[in-house]
């Protein structure tokens, strides 16, 4: 058993004052250690639903999501999250919103052992804050505040601060879809460099089969609401990948027949 | 707020032709002191009036400090309640709801027979008025927390209500709270009046305004001391922003400009 997640037979049942809408129903996925995961389907299928409940902010109708052996009980900072929507603390500098996940870690641990040592120094925060923001690229940037970011910039720091902690796992949802081509081109690249230094495991999120395409190990495609697998593709392409190859062109071509046979339900296979 | 150099000095034009109508006014049209003073003749009452009148300044601060700071250290954590929690603000907003439109002069019995003739029955006045304009705009920015910014603490290790509160509601919320506090500083000031209007002390510009001046038809002392009210919560507003809007909330501009 070295998977590092595993999510079994999850189901997700919202209920409202309209009535029930089943956001997943009997998903099941195994993401092995340092892999590239990248999930794909069509809008409302429940792709966040999903990260979501891996992160622990939802707790699943049914089911059950297990990290490193242990369920999944709620949120912690050893999973990583960056969010759909802008996320940054506005009244936060660039250095000071990444620090600050090694603040409350730093807060946690001097309460326990009566005195701060580790991340909870405040050089040392400094430091760790400052190595990630080199690390996404936004050195000189550690004064600004968000709004003097571009929307790229700030999902940088958004990654450079869910980084800081150090998480098992990295969950990326949409993370790009609110950039331009170019800008989202260059943060693709740069994340795989991200990747391929921190040898993190990514589940990352995303409709689009280029992105998809170019960054994952492993594509697991969704159907429609009530969202589940239909087909999971390994990318078998080397690394570092053309855009353009025509090996690439196949394989996108067979994602998207993938994700059209989903609109004619096909049956969930896992 | 950095003005360009051309409206630099606009503020001066209408007050000065306001100040001239005035004298013109009083002293062609009018022609009747107790109807109304001179400008001239106030802006030398001022003068005269210099010893008591800095005295009553202090004690109505006194008076407004306490109320204020009342108001503020109750309405806060009872803000973030309001804000923070559903269910604390659905029991406790009807009867901030009631108690709200009630004007503070109607609180003055009341706080004749429970604080008696002291700094404190004024305190009380004050308090009455700025509490609300505080507890409102608070609890306003403790609500409107993007949930997405609290979910983000949560992954990054803020775990249960008072982490979630201290390192993300409160400092999202914190210029709603200086907002507020500024409002219920204005409404706060001009209790002051009413609150010393009955003798709680022998000092005081209200009291003096009403229980001296007035009594006597000294006009021109009365149009003194509304000036000087006017002045003293100008400075007080000037000050508050300068120290905490323009200082703490550089991140706002972003946002509001
Ligand atoms: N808190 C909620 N309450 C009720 N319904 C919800 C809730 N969250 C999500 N849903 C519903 O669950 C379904 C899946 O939503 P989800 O946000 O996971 O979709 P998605 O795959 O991330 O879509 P997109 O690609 O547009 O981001 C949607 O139909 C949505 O209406
Ligand atoms: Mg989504």
């Amino acid at each position: 058993m070295n998977h590092k997640l595993e999510i079994r037979g999850v189901t997700q049942v919202f209920s409202s004052e309209e009535g029930e809408v089943k956001a997943l129903e009997g998903v099941n996925l195994e993401v092995r250690p340092a892999e590239f995961l990248c999930i794909i389907g069509p809008s409302g299928c429940g792709k966040t639903t999903l990260l979501r409940m891996v992160a622990g902010l939802e707790q699943p109708s049914s089911g059950e999501i297990i990290l490193d052996g242990k369920p999944v009980r709620g949120p912690s900072p050893d999973r990583g999250m960056v969010f759909q929507e802008f996320s940054l603390f506005p009244w936060r500098t660039v250095l000071r919103n990444v620090e600050f996940g090694l603040e409350i870690k730093g807060k946690v641990e001097g309460k326990v052992k009566g005195k701060g040592g580790g991340v909870s120094g405040k050089k040392e925060r400094r430091e760790v804050a400052e190595k990630y923001i080199e690390l996404v690229g936004l050195r000189g940037f550690e004064r600004h505040y968000p709004y003097e970011l571009s929307g790229g910039m700030k999902q940088r720091v958004a990654i450079a601060r869910a980084l800081a902690t150090e998480p098992a796992i990295l969950l990326m949802d949409e993370p790009f879809g609110s950039v331009d081509a170019q800008t989202r081109n260059v943060l693709q690249e740069e994340l795989l460099g991200i990747w391929q230094r921190t040898r993190k495991t990514i589940l990352f999120v995303t409709h689009s089969v280029d992105e998809a395409v170019y960054l994952a190990d492993r594509v697991a495609v969704m159907s429609a609401r009530p969202g589940c697998f239909v087909k999971c593709l390994e990318v078998d392409l080397p690394r570092p990948r053309k855009r353009t190859s025509v090996e690439a062109n196949e394989f996108r071509e067979k994602l998207l027949m993938w994700l059209s046979l989903e609109r004619s339900k096909a049956a969930c296979i896992f | 707020m950095r003005l360009p150099r051309e409206e630099k000095g606009l503020w001066l034009v209408p007050l000065v032709a306001v100040i001239l109508l005035w004298e013109f006014s009083a002293v062609f049209v009018v022609k009747d002191p107790l109807k109304l003073p001179r400008f001239s003749a106030v802006v030398f009452s001022i003068y005269a009036l210099r010893d008591v009148l800095i005295a009553d300044t202090l004690v109505s601060l006194l008076h407004f400090g306490i109320g204020v700071g009342l108001a503020f250290a109750v309405a806060l954590p009872l803000a973030i309640g309001m804000g923070w929690s559903r269910r604390v603000f659905k029991a406790v907003d009807p009867i901030v709801e009631l108690l709200r439109p009630i004007p503070p002069l109607a609180w003055i019995p009341l706080a004749m027979i429970w604080f008696h003739l002291t700094h404190y029955a004024a305190g009380f006045i004050i308090f009455i008025g700025a509490f609300f304009p505080i507890l409102i705009d608070s609890y306003t920015g403790f609500r409107d927390v993007p949930k997405v910014l609290v979910e983000t603490g949560k992954v990054l290790g803020c775990i249960g209500d008072r982490k979630q509160i201290r390192f993300v509601a409160l400092p999202y919320a914190l210029p709603s709270v200086a907002t507020g506090t500024r409002v219920g500083m204005g409404v706060g000031w001009m209790c002051v009046v009413a609150a010393e209007m009955f003798a709680v002390s022998d000092y005081g510009l209200g009291y003096r305004l009403f229980q001296k001046f007035y009594f006597l038809h000294q006009m021109d002392y009365v149009v003194a001391y509304m000036l000087v009210l006017g002045l003293v919560a100008l400075c007080l507003d000037r000050l508050f922003r300068h120290f905490v809007e323009e200082r703490l909330f550089r991140w706002k501009k972003g946002i509001v400009k």
